[in-house]
């Protein structure tokens, strides 16, 4: 397969994941991606002074949108914390799999990562019976309130605080607001855990949440 | 020189009265508000516009296009203003009912959690309200913009006037006014974060 | 809500960079901690909507009001420029 300069098997073709919002519409910059059709990739999206952003698999979960696409990214391209800047982009397919019940059961996995932490520190405490409340409720809206019940105003408790966040993160995942229950449930591992590395992981356990979910594990991947 | 400008000055020098009273028309209101941050009333504001403009004639056959001609305007007035307001003691009063900061600036009050919470200090306690499009669409929104413009300090105006309704980039707002990118960026963002603010009392569900 | 990590940007400081996030004025790093944040805290991102908003209805008070004695007076100095020079 032709390279992005035109070579033919001088270098493969680096690929990566970007999310956009509905319509192809660049989260930020604003700009409409060129859709493939066909077999035939998207038109390259190069803007001069300005480069273009995309995901490695660990990257995902900071950049959270309604459509997931497959990209093919052009050199120089930099790593960054969380993503890779390249000179130009171009969409490939579209990751069908990431659809509106992908993101909203993406949202509820976040929490319930979140509730398991929270029973096992209440089991710890002492307090069983407010953990087996929390297990046992049955939607994101009934846990969110179950948990706030034990959320109250304390500082000091940890498995107050964890409450807390159980609330929270449930409360955005009943809403849809995936990534922000996403994010809440990473701060919440740091409180339970007391170990503010826990946040990388959690991130990293949804990292490849998504990737399984959506089945991009096969797919190789720019190696940056 | 751009082709624009050239063709302008070219008209003007022509003595060209219809070109001379657009360009007359369109910056009209932008100029008194520029003005206004430097003189104490709008009547002397309105003065200095004409003054300017006097300046601005007499100066075009030196004007050589190094910036754009708009920028090169204001600059004339920008300092027939100057000198004006020095001349005259500016007293702006202040609302009894508006309270200021250690900077004597208004500021309007968002709900933030504070730095003692303990999740999460200095985030939303609650969200912005959502706007209803029905409302935004409205006149009445506008009339409100424009009523919380006019109650800026006189340099916030001055700088969301050129850039958010004359929609001049910030390096013409920078000649013209004669100050620097960070401190065009510092009274834009005040000027905006107060009318945003206004427009919320009246776009959110429920505002009055 | 969105991060309560030390090294994650607040709401109340997010508010702050927007004029500097839409004239593209930020670092690198600070504009990143910006679109971040954005992407997992719905009130930011409605505020930063409602910002865009602003600006954009600030953009259709552009008028032209001119007074009519103001017209007399300048196509006066107009007249009296051009005879002169």
């Amino acid at each position: 397969m032709p390279s992005a300069t035109g070579d033919t098997g001088a270098e493969p073709p680096m690929r990566a994941w970007k999310f956009l919002e509905t319509g192809r519409i660049a989260p930020f910059g604003g700009h409409t991606w060129p859709a493939p059709s066909g077999d035939a990739p998207g038109a390259w999206v190069r803007f001069p002074g300005r480069e273009i952003f995309a995901c490695r698999l660990d990257d995902l979960p900071w950049w959270i949108a309604t459509e997931l696409w497959e990209v093919e990214i052009e050199a120089p391209v930099r790593a960054l914390e969380t993503q890779i800047a390249a000179a130009a982009g171009r969409l490939l397919r579209r990751i069908d799999a990431w659809d509106g019940p992908a993101l909203r059961a993406y949202g509820v996995a976040c929490a319930e990562r979140a509730r398991d932490l929270a029973i096992q520190s209440l089991i710890r405490d002492g307090r069983a019976e407010e953990a087996q409340a929390l297990g046992r409720a049955r939607s994101m809206l009934e846990l969110s309130r179950v948990a706030r019940g034990y959320a109250g105003e304390g500082r000091v408790r940890l498995s107050a605080n964890l409450a807390g966040y159980v609330a929270e993160t449930s409360m955005r995942a009943s809403e849809g607001a995936a990534a922000a229950a996403a994010n809440i449930a990473a701060n919440a591992a740091v409180v339970a855990l007391a170990d503010p590395s826990a946040f990388d992981r959690e991130r990293q356990w949804q990292a490849r949440w998504i990737s399984e979910h959506a089945g991009l594990t096969a797919v190789p991947v720019a190696a940056v | 020189m751009s082709a624009e400008d050239r063709d302008l000055v070219a008209r003007l020098r022509a003595g060209d009265e219809r070109t001379f009273l657009a360009m007359v028309e369109k910056s009209h209101r932008a100029m008194v508000r520029v003005a206004m941050g430097y003189v104490a009333s709008e009547a002397i504001a309105e003065e200095v516009v004409q003054e300017a403009w006097v300046g601005i004639l007499q100066g075009l056959a030196k004007f050589e296009g190094r910036c754009p001609l708009r920028a090169w305007m204001f600059r004339i007035l920008v300092n027939c203003a100057k000198m004006r307001g020095g001349r005259e003691a500016r007293s702006v009063p202040f609302s009894a009912l508006e309270t200021e900061d250690a900077e004597g600036e208004r500021r309007p009050i968002e709900s933030f959690r504070p730095p003692d919470d303990p999740r999460w200090p200095g985030h939303w306690a609650q969200g912005p309200d959502r706007w209803t499009d029905e409302r935004l669409a409205d006149a009445e929104a506008l009339v409100r913009i424009k009523a919380e413009i006019e109650r800026l300090p006189p340099n916030q105006r001055q700088v969301i006037t050129l850039r958010d309704i004359e929609d001049w980039d910030s390096a013409e707002v920078c000649e013209a006014l004669g100050i620097s990118e960070a401190n065009q960026r510092v009274l834009l963002h005040r000027a905006r974060t107060k009318v945003r603010h206004a427009l919320a009392g009246w776009a959110a569900e429920g505002g009055t | 809500m969105s991060a309560a990590r030390p090294q994650d940007l607040a709401c109340r400081e997010l508010v702050e960079l927007l004029t500097e996030f839409l004239d593209g004025a930020l670092d690198e790093r600070t504009r990143t901690q910006v679109e971040q944040h954005l992407v997992l805290c719905p009130g930011c991102t409605e505020y930063l909507r409602q910002f865009r908003t602003t600006i954009g209805a600030t953009r259709k008070l552009a008028e032209e009001d001119l007074p009519d004695r103001v017209r007399e007076k300048l196509l006066d100095a107009f007249r009296h420029w051009r005879h002169g020079s």
